[in-house]
């Protein structure tokens, strides 16, 4: 599977965040490896970026933070908890996805026919 | 500094402390994390650091994000840095180094004496700042032919202060062949020609008395709009320029006197032509201000 573009890694690096977070709190490197290993390596980005994309995630009130003791025995990790208003924003953008997904499918089977 | 230490600080600057606090200490563990994997695959701990700080990405596109803004505190300084010098030298254009008020006499070309017999000057005009009109008073010797030109505004729009502009100015008068009025036996036609005016003639005698003069005015009837201009100065016709007292209105269609009117911020300039035989029976006055010379300047005087 072909790598998606920047430009859509650029849209979906929060729908993949809020996804990633809609079960289990995670810290920044966690969120990462799982979403790489959700997509099979197909959504990757540069793993500075994740950050500035949670600090909005959390401004938006989407995300809640809390430092924890590492379980390995390591420094304390920042874990991030999706909010009640996450969980809505992470259903509307699942949805949003979805008609855009379906919505090229159908354009492009059209094109594909013709 | 190690390349954590460098990534931490480029991609954290700038943002309040508590905030920039708790991110570099996030993105400290992180790196510390990737380098504890990359050592436990075989590498050096130089080796790892350097790949963790590399899977990062660069620093900068971060800390903008970071930031919420394109204006990383380098930037930012950048451009402040260049509207300081861009200010500084405008003001150095505008103040310092600004071109001082002047009238000069500057050349005439040849085709534009075709219409004249006699004197004609060309003008270089230097204004000040804020200058919105002007009156410039053109004397023939004692009998003193004066024109006047204004309101800046309008006849040059796009004039700036201290712009340098040529007006021309002129007076002169006409060869009998090329008047459009017959004057009459006596008499000649004298031309003023003025950039916005245009021409004008008016029959006087020859030689003309002690005190007559002829001036233009805003419009083609030399109506002045009382409502628009106020009364700022009186033009003698030996060019004694006295400012008229506060609350006064000097009389300006009589043969003593030439009220010169203007908004706020009129400059005057008196400039004079050199007195010649055809034009005036005595010599040159010798108080009268040499040709480009600027007599006063007044800024206009709220009465």
């Amino acid at each position: 599977m072909a790598n998606a573009s920047t430009d859509a890694k650029r849209g979906t690096i929060d729908l993949a965040i809020l996804a990633t977070l809609e079960h289990q709190d995670r810290y920044g490197l966690e969120i990462l490896t799982e979403v790489q290993r959700a997509t099979n390596g197909s959504l990757t980005f540069k793993e500075g970026s994740l950050y500035p994309a949670l600090h909005r995630l959390v401004k938006q009130g989407w995300v809640n933070t809390r430092w924890e003791e590492s379980d390995s025995g390591g420094a304390p990790r920042k874990y991030y908890e999706l909010t009640d208003d996450g969980r809505r924003a992470l259903e509307a953008k699942r949805q949003e996805w979805r008609s855009v997904r379906d919505a090229m499918e159908v354009f492009l089977n059209l094109r594909g026919a013709q | 500094m190690s390349p954590v230490d460098q990534y931490v600080r480029r991609a954290t600057t700038g943002l309040p402390n508590r905030t920039r606090l708790d991110t570099a200490a996030e993105l400290r563990v992180h790196l510390n994390e990737r380098i504890t994997q990359y050592v436990a695959q075989g590498f050096d701990r130089a080796e790892a650091e350097h790949l963790a700080v590399e899977q990062m990405g660069p620093a900068e596109p971060v800390n903008r994000r970071f930031l919420g803004h394109v204006f990383t505190p380098r930037v930012g300084w950048v451009v402040l840095g260049l509207l300081v010098v861009a200010s500084g030298g405008w003001l150095a254009g505008n103040y310092l180094f600004a071109p001082a008020p002047t009238v000069k006499n500057v050349a005439v070309k040849a085709e534009e004496l075709i219409p004249f017999i006699g004197d004609f000057q060309m003008l270089q005009l230097t204004l000040p700042k804020r200058t919105k009109a002007l009156h410039i008073a053109i004397t023939l010797g004692e009998d003193g032919a004066t024109l006047s030109g204004t309101n800046l505004e309008h006849r040059y729009p796009d004039l700036r202060p201290n712009q340098r502009v040529s007006i021309p100015l002129g007076v002169g008068f006409l060869h009998t062949a090329l008047a459009s009025t017959e004057c009459g036996a006596g008499n000649r036609a004298l031309v003023t020609f003025g950039s916005d005016h245009g021409r004008s003639e008016m029959c006087v005698p020859m030689p003309s008395e002690v005190g007559s003069w002829t001036f233009l005015m805003q419009n083609a009837d030399n109506v002045m709009v009382q409502d628009v201009w106020q009364p700022l100065l009186l033009y003698k016709p030996s060019v004694m320029v006295d400012e008229v007292p506060p609350g006064t209105r000097s009389s300006w269609s009589t043969p003593e006197g030439h009220a010169i009117v203007g908004p706020r911020d009129t400059w005057i300039a008196v400039s004079a032509f050199a007195s010649t035989a055809p034009l005036n029976d005595g010599d040159p006055q010798a108080e009268y201000p040499t040709i480009g010379d600027v007599v006063r300047q007044y800024r206009w005087v709220e009465f």
